[in-house]
């Protein structure tokens, strides 16, 4: 391939990322006006995560094998599919919610980084790089789930991780609120 | 060599809108915000205006008008590459920790960039259009992608950008893209096969249109007076993140290792 044949390329691939970006900045600035690290801060002092990861006890019970064994025992053929499908459907919209989950806290770790004095290039570029790895492999599992397989230890142990992440986050953040009530305080007797 | 009337139109409706947008950007106060930026665009609209009375002094070929075009292109290529840093500069700079890692990164893509595109350039002593359009497209390549990357972090950092640095952003890297495009089509292809002035026109005629497309972008975005300045972010103590980050990283690296054994089962 010739040089130009490649600056040609390279520009219409910029002109692609370009529409890309404007697309996201004008849809993101409006579904979400408070895009601020203020916003998110006031976010995290709310404790508004982890929404989805609270419920994986009833969603464990909705998809365990006693169930199935149940349904395999009593139901019907037709009850069964339907109960399959259903047991699906959940496992599927938990995994999503695993996913906002992620994202809310992949968040903080971004607006905390945004917002101190100092930030680590490694840590930095290793989130970015486990970002783009997370996104490979959810596509994957969902297609996975889409298929019939079963997942539910899989997804305990997704919930374990997600909600300890929350717990640590939210510690830092009530050290943080204390801290800056302490600075606050010796500012007004300053 | 008389004009025809299209582009008499063409020049016009260019000027005004340059005109226009100097006009507001005085007005509404831009340079206090951007000085580079204003500064770009009052020399974008002093260059047309004395481009035509050059044409008409000298003559559209002759050697006058060639230097004096090109010239002025160095010119307002210099000045945009300043409207570019200080652009970086006012959207990440009040984020101490992000901009000094976004500061490395941008300044790695354009010494890259730019020492492609002069060795690119070096190699083309033979014809001093094909020369100067070669270095054009090396520089209006580092362009686009340092605003792309810009644009990247703030939205990868979720950093407010007030809709004036916005638009005024997407419209420099709109008109870097475009050009980049036209100097690579020009150089690559038309060059090889054609005498170049043949297409010169065609070439002016994608660059003022792909410029005027920017000026109406940066007029909307200067049309309203501009808002209050936001404070600047308060900082959180450097202790947060230095035992945050690390955790949220362990974590994150252990939920892609679940989902990959999830994807073994």
């Amino acid at each position: 391939m010739s040089t130009p044949t490649i600056y040609v390329g390279l520009g219409v691939v910029l002109l692609m990322l370009f529409l890309l970006v404007l697309v996201l900045l004008l849809t993101r600035e409006r579904a979400d006006s408070r895009r601020a690290p203020e916003a998110a801060a006031a976010l995290l002092s709310k404790g508004a995560f982890p929404i989805h990861c609270r419920h994986f006890p009833q969603v464990r019970q909705a998809l365990s094998a006693a169930d199935q064994q149940y349904l395999e025992q009593r139901a019907s053929a037709s009850i069964r599919r339907k109960a399959r499908r259903e047991r699906r459907k959940v496992a599927q919209q938990f995994v999503a919610g695993i996913k906002e989950d992620f994202l809310r806290l992949d968040r903080v770790g971004r607006t905390v980084a945004s917002l101190s004095p100092g930030v680590s290039r490694k840590l930095e570029f290793e989130r970015l790089r486990l970002m783009l790895r997370f996104w490979m492999l959810y596509g994957l599992v969902r297609m996975q789930l889409a298929m019939g397989v079963s997942v539910v230890t899989e997804l305990a142990r997704l919930t374990e991780l997600v909600g300890g992440l929350a717990a640590q986050t939210e510690r830092a953040m009530a050290a943080l609120e204390e801290a800056s009530a302490r600075r606050l305080q010796s500012g007004i007797r300053a | 060599m008389p004009l025809s009337l299209s582009t008499y139109l063409f020049w016009g409706a260019g000027t005004a809108l340059e005109l226009l947008l100097c006009a507001l950007a005085l007005r509404n106060g831009l340079f206090r915000r951007l000085w580079f930026f204003t500064l770009y665009v009052l020399l974008v609209a002093i260059y047309e205006v004395s481009w035509f009375g050059a044409i008409h002094a000298l003559g559209y070929k002759s050697k006058g008008a060639f230097y004096f075009f090109w010239l002025a292109q160095a010119i307002l290529l210099s000045a945009r590459a300043a409207a570019i840093a200080e652009l970086c500069q006012h959207i990440l700079r009040p984020y101490r920790g992000v901009w000094a890692l976004a500061k490395s990164i941008l300044l790695g893509i354009a010494l890259i960039l730019l020492g492609y595109a002069t060795i690119a350039t070096l190699g083309r002593t033979s014809w001093i259009t094909a020369f100067i359009l070669t270095a054009g497209r090396g520089l209006e390549l580092a362009a686009a992608v340092i605003l792309l990357t810009l644009l990247f972090i703030s939205a990868y950092y979720r950093i407010r950008l007030e809709p004036v640095v916005r638009l005024v952003a997407l419209g420099l890297c709109f008109f870097s893209t475009v050009q980049m495009l036209n100097n690579s089509f020009l150089v690559g292809w038309l060059v090889q096969y054609f005498r170049l002035m043949r297409f010169f026109p065609l070439w002016d005629g994608i660059r003022t249109l792909s410029f005027n497309v920017a000026v109406v972008i940066w007029c909307l975005a200067v049309w309203r007076p501009l808002s209050a300045m936001a404070p600047e972010a308060t900082l959180l103590p450097q202790q947060i993140y230095d035992e945050l980050a690390p955790q949220v990283n362990y974590r994150l690296r252990m939920l892609n290792q679940r989902l990959l054994e999830m994807l073994k089962v």
